[in-house]
């Protein structure tokens, strides 16, 4: 784990206008924003009464405390449903010792500078960047990677409250204690509030190593709070990006390649000037932008328009044709990433291999991209909903060739994003950076839901090799070999300079086989294609554990061992592992004696810092024809994520995980035939429904572990865990997914 | 593809009120709301009816406006989710809603909750199949259902009042 | 190769047509089996849709017919749950450029006019049943068939849905001659 940035050593705090203090770090601006709306507090609903006006908005601030005693917590990371906006201000509430019904919430500026997740040190490669982290909300990081600095920021601000009370009442710090945002002097019965104290606090020198409280001091962190955020998400009054409008705003589509690569040539919009609203179109390099007074008119006048395309690289690609080039590639030996003993012999002599093959997958988010941008030549005002909005700023501003200060990001709450907003492309951002280029007035650029299916950026296609061997009833050696269309540079990498560098978005879930098997042995393949392809939430863990726990129970079979006994057997030296798997087992009341009428399978599987094995109660009945009728009951999950800030917002988050996982696991695919992505809405890319969903149990285990991750926890192991169910009933290993395409198969 | 039709004047009930629009016949409801009359609570999702999104209320029955011409909903009475806390059961379920954490990013709650006025209303407690069957036609990416679910139970056994 | 499984098959096809002759149902037991009418004449609680299945090989079509997507369920009518009615999403004519279908009271016909699985008898027979096909004579059939909206849409589905076998003018033609010859009824 890396060493979070001390933030205490950059933090300064200022005095605010109208008696109020503002915490502050000591860099200056490189961005500003509007005053924002005002937001919710958890005194349930009730809109806040802090005069928004009171005081302005100032960049880099992460706490704000006004004169009527209302805490702000401004939050650098992207809600994108995940509770971001209430889990970071509980962790700076907690040492606060705030009232939380006082307590609100707001979006940062753009800057990774001043709000970078410190997680992510180190990573930029550059300079300041490199220290303050990447701005980025992925790898299920927003908890873990701001839970310290949050929290000394909490606490030395209560420290310098402390400290100007002690001045005021004349008494000393000592005798001083917190609660709900005041200050209180138990021998005098005095209390002070915190907005009361604040202006004089702010003189204070924040101190460098604030006292922080133990997990038993704990008042918020732990409680299941209700998200500050959820009012606006139920009276309709929240603005996402599809609903945020600026004065005399265009509406704009695109009209994208019909064949990723392919150049338009030519366009006709002669019938397009009969539809009233329609303003022109542009060309700009991802196609040609159609301007319209709103969404209605930019979509009709888009159907009008003909296109001509210059083919490019993409065009004879078909995912029917993939299968066979990814397993050529995994005849050959790659990249290796792991080698335990003989490994890289057991690569070679696995007597039970397996091969395994996934499709594309869209992300999908029910709020469609959209970008809104008002460029004005030297300036320009960019409002989206983004997960990496510092680098959004960024790339916006190289291709308005402005200074990134110039930028203005305002980052709004996404409907959604399992990854497609942190686009590695910055292919929207660009786009729309383009199209305000070349119609130069305030638009919106809107994706419909076709063009977000057909929009690229998938999951990779991605095939793994599994091979083992047996030898006295025990696992003797494993192989793993991953051959994924990569995400990153590496590829491009490889192609300049010959080194082949390890890519971690492939290897990942594979590389991190948990089992004590004497030899292990993985490698991967980087394959190029045109198919432009990202992160999807959980990553190449979603495939590799799909392989990795599919296979275990395959081996267990020709072992002879129940699959719940081999992994207890292979997981002694890994009590936190055995301790999800133990509990899981509980919750089901699951052991290797069970007969009844269900069939379970189990998966497991530990990364970013938390630990969690699901287990899926099937149905599986033989049916006349030959195929089996599968109904999921229910899917247990147990998890270790540490200590769970919000532990009912970690439920949600597995609950969330579960449901995104049967969607892929069942009917999740992009393909493409001759270079056309064939699916475009969610009648033919499905996404599980109410009545498809089963019942779904979580139990969180108590843990004073530091903060892990869970947005993706509860994806990887769903799959594998549903395949293990039905391998039980009819001994098949299913290799492929979505299963729904095994005919074999028929899902309830 | 044919063009739409040309603008004609509607006057339509919208949450209470009667707004006078001009526009064309075919123009969806839900962009009539979004864009005429600046009522953003409904949501574009799929623009043909799949998720569920943009569900409004006609005459009280739960509606796709993505796909409703303007000229079907001509006389008739549409309610959107802007206006629903101002009735007890729109208040009593947005309630159950913020309790329960039932949304996580938000963007379908406005058509689940207007799916699910319209069960209750129908159906003051229905079972889980009269559940499926009311909103399996609105799509949650974030996979809520399970606490949608929940929700209906306790709003059918009088919580949240 | 391709071309020698067509030939044989027409010929096949022809000797069929030569071994067993024609009834004036059949061409009316085609449309009336086309996932057009179908889908909404079933038998089960829902209506269904369908995808089109085209053999790769043999060229020929055939329509898998599955659970309408979103649950939805006749209810007491057949305009669907009173939660979820057939009109919560289906207009009065093809919205979307045609990818949703429409029609004037868009719903499901009664159980008793279920005609899924029947044989070319069956499905005759329960046309004609007056008790069955809500109290229609055969001139009332006739009226139905040429002049209801709903039936009508069957041949302006929109999208890329396929039309039943015969224009509909054709159609009401064949049955006017089947109703002329008395509407008889095949054994099978």
């Amino acid at each position: 784990m890396k060493k979070p940035l001390l933030r205490r050593d950059f933090l300064r705090a200022t005095a605010i206008a109208g008696g109020g203090m503002l915490v502050a770090c000591k860099w200056d601006s490189d961005s500003s924003s509007d005053t924002p709306a005002p937001r919710g507090t958890a005194a349930d609903n009730t809109p806040p009464t802090a005069d928004p006006n009171a005081e302005r908005w100032t960049p880099n601030a992460f706490i704000r405390i006004s004169a009527d005693n209302f805490v702000t917590v401004i939050v650098g990371a992207a809600e994108i449903g995940q509770g971001t906006m209430t889990a970071i201000p509980m962790i700076v509430a907690e040492e606060l010792d705030a009232d939380w019904q006082r307590v609100s919430w707001e979006q940062s500026p753009a800057s990774a500078i001043t709000y970078g997740n410190p997680f992510w040190q180190g990573e930029g490669g550059l300079g300041d960047l490199d220290q303050a982290g990447l701005q980025i909300t992925a790898a299920s990081t927003t908890v873990r990677g701001y839970y310290t600095s949050q929290r000394r920021a909490g606490a030395a601000v209560r420290q310098m409250l402390l400290e100007a009370a002690s001045d005021q009442l004349g008494v000393s710090v000592d005798s001083l204690t917190t609660r709900e945002s005041f200050v209180i002097h138990e021998a005098s019965g005095t209390r002070l509030s915190y907005g009361s104290l604040a202006a004089a606090a702010a003189e204070k020198s924040p101190p460098s190593a604030p006292a922080l409280k133990s997990p038993g001091e704990f008042r918020l962190i732990g409680q299941s709070k209700q998200r500050l955020d959820a009012r606006e998400k139920t009276d309709g009054s929240l603005a996402y990006g599809f609903d945020f409008e600026i004065p005399d705003m265009v509406t704009v589509m695109v009209i994208r390649a019909p064949r990723f690569g392919a150049i338009l040539q030519s366009s006709d919009d002669s019938a397009a000037w009969d539809v009233e609203g329609y303003l022109g179109s542009h060309r700009v390099p991802s196609g040609l932008a159609v301007v319209g007074t709103d969404f209605w008119s930019a979509e009709q006048a888009r159907k009008q328009i003909k296109t001509e395309w210059l083919m490019g690289s993409g065009e004879g690609l078909s995912t029917a044709d993939l299968r066979d080039q990814f397993d050529t590639r995994n005849s050959l030996p790659g990249l290796p990433v792991r080698n335990d003993g003989l490994g890289v012999l057991s690569s070679l002599n696995g007597e039970i291999t397996a091969d395994y093959h996934f499709p594309y997958l869209a992300h999908a988010p029910m709020e469609p991209l959209n970008v809104t941008i008002d460029y004005r030549g030297s300036e320009c005002d960019i409002w989206c909903g983004s997960q990496w909005p510092d680098m959004d700023a960024l790339v916006a501003a190289t291709v308005l060739g402005l200074p990134v200060t110039a930028v203005n990001f305002h980052n709004l709450l996404s409907g959604g994003g399992f990854g497609r907003r942190a686009c590695l492309g910055f292919d929207y951002i660009q786009e729309a950076a383009h199209v305000a280029r070349a119609v130069n007035r305030p638009l919106k650029v809107v994706w419909t839901r076709e063009d977000d299916i057909r929009g690229g950026y998938y999951r990779p296609y991605t095939a793994c090799r599994l091979s083992a061997s047996l030898a006295g009833g025990a696992i003797d050696s494993w192989s793993h070999r991953v051959a994924s269309q990569t995400l990153l540079i590496s590829p491009l990498v490889e192609v300049a300079t010959g080194l082949v560098t390890e890519e971690v978005q492939t290897s990942q879930g594979a590389k991190e086989m948990p089992y004590a098997i004497l030899n292990v042995y993985v490698d991967t393949h980087s394959v190029i294609n045109g198919v432009p392809t990202l992160w999807v939430r959980s990553v190449a863990n979603a495939t590799n554990v799909y392989a990795v726990e599919t296979f275990f129970d395959h081996l267990a079979k020709q072992a002879g061992q129940h699959p719940l006994t081999l992994r207890r057997e292979l997981l002694t030296e890994k009590p936190r592992h055995l301790a999800v798997l133990n509990a899981v087992a509980e919750m089901a009341n699951w052991t290797p004696q069970t007969q009844d009428n269900l069939y379970r399978g189990v998966a497991l599987f530990a990364s970013y810092e938390s630990l969690i094995a699901q287990l899926v109660e099937a149905e599986v009945v033989e049916q006349n024809n030959g195929t089996h009728k599968v109904a999921i009951r229910k899917i247990y999950s147990a998890v270790d994520c540490g200590t769970a800030v919000n532990p009912d917002l970690v439920e949600a988050q597995i609950e969330s995980g579960i449901v995104f996982a049967l969607s892929s696991a069942l009917f999740g695919e992009i393909e493409l035939e001759e270079g056309v992505v064939k699916q475009s809405n969610f009648h033919d890319y499905p996404v599980l429904r109410m009545y498809q969903t089963p019942a779904i149990e979580t139990r969180i285990l108590p843990s004073d572990h530091s903060p892990g991750g869970v947005g993706e926890l509860g994806v990887p192991c769903v799959a594998p865990a549903l395949a293990n169910a039905i391998y039980a009933a009819t001994g098949e290993l299913y290799t492929s997914l979505p299963l729904n395409n095994n005919p074999s198969l028929v899902f309830e | 593809m044919t063009t739409p039709a040309p603008r004609e004047t509607f006057a339509l009930s919208v949450n209470g009120r009667v707004e006078q629009t001009d526009v064309s016949p075919d123009k969806p409801l839900l962009w009539v709301l979004r864009d005429e009359l600046d009522l953003k609570g409904s949501k574009y999702g799929c623009g043909r009816a799949l998720c569920g999104a943009c569900t409004v209320h006609v005459d009280g029955q739960p509606t796709r406006a993505c796909v409703t011409p303007v000229k079907a909903v001509a006389g008739k009475s549409v309610t959107t989710i802007e206006a629903l806390s101002e009735t007890e059961l729109g208040a009593r379920v947005q309630r159950a809603w913020t309790s329960l954490n039932v949304p996580q990013c938000g963007y379908c709650q406005s058509g689940q909750i207007m799916a699910v006025v319209a069960l209750l209303k129908a159906i003051p407690a229905p079972t889980d199949p009269q559940i499926d069957e009311a909103l399996s036609g609105n799509i949650c990416r974030c996979g809520m259902y399970p606490r949608i679910r929940k929700a209906v139970h306790e709003l059918a056994a009088g919580g949240f009042a | 190769m391709i071309r020698t499984a067509l030939v044989t098959g027409l010929l096949g096809a022809a000797l069929n047509v030569a071994a067993q002759a024609p009834h004036s149902f059949d061409p009316i037991a085609e449309v009336l089996q086309h996932p057009r009418c179908l889908n909404c004449h079933t038998f089960t609680e829902y209506p269904t849709q369908s995808r089109k299945m085209v053999d790769p090989i043999s060229g020929e079509v055939s329509y898998l017919r599955f659970r309408h997507a979103q649950q939805v369920i006749r209810g007491e009518k057949g305009f669907g749950a009173p939660t979820l009615q057939c009109g919560a999403c289906h207009q009065d004519e093809n919205v979307a450029d045609g990818k949703v279908p429409g029609a004037p009271h868009w719903h499901l016909a009664p159980l008793s006019m279920g005609w899924e699985g029947l044989n070319r008898g069956e499905l005759c027979e329960t046309l004609k049943d007056t008790d069955k096909n809500g109290g229609r004579d055969l001139a009332a059939l006739v009226k139905h068939m040429e002049e209801d909206a709903l039936v009508l849409w069957g041949w302006t589905p929109g999208g890329d849905r396929d039309t039943p076998p015969y224009a509909h003018a054709d159609f009401i033609d064949l049955l006017k001659l089947w109703v002329a010859a008395g509407a008889p009824c095949p054994t099978n």
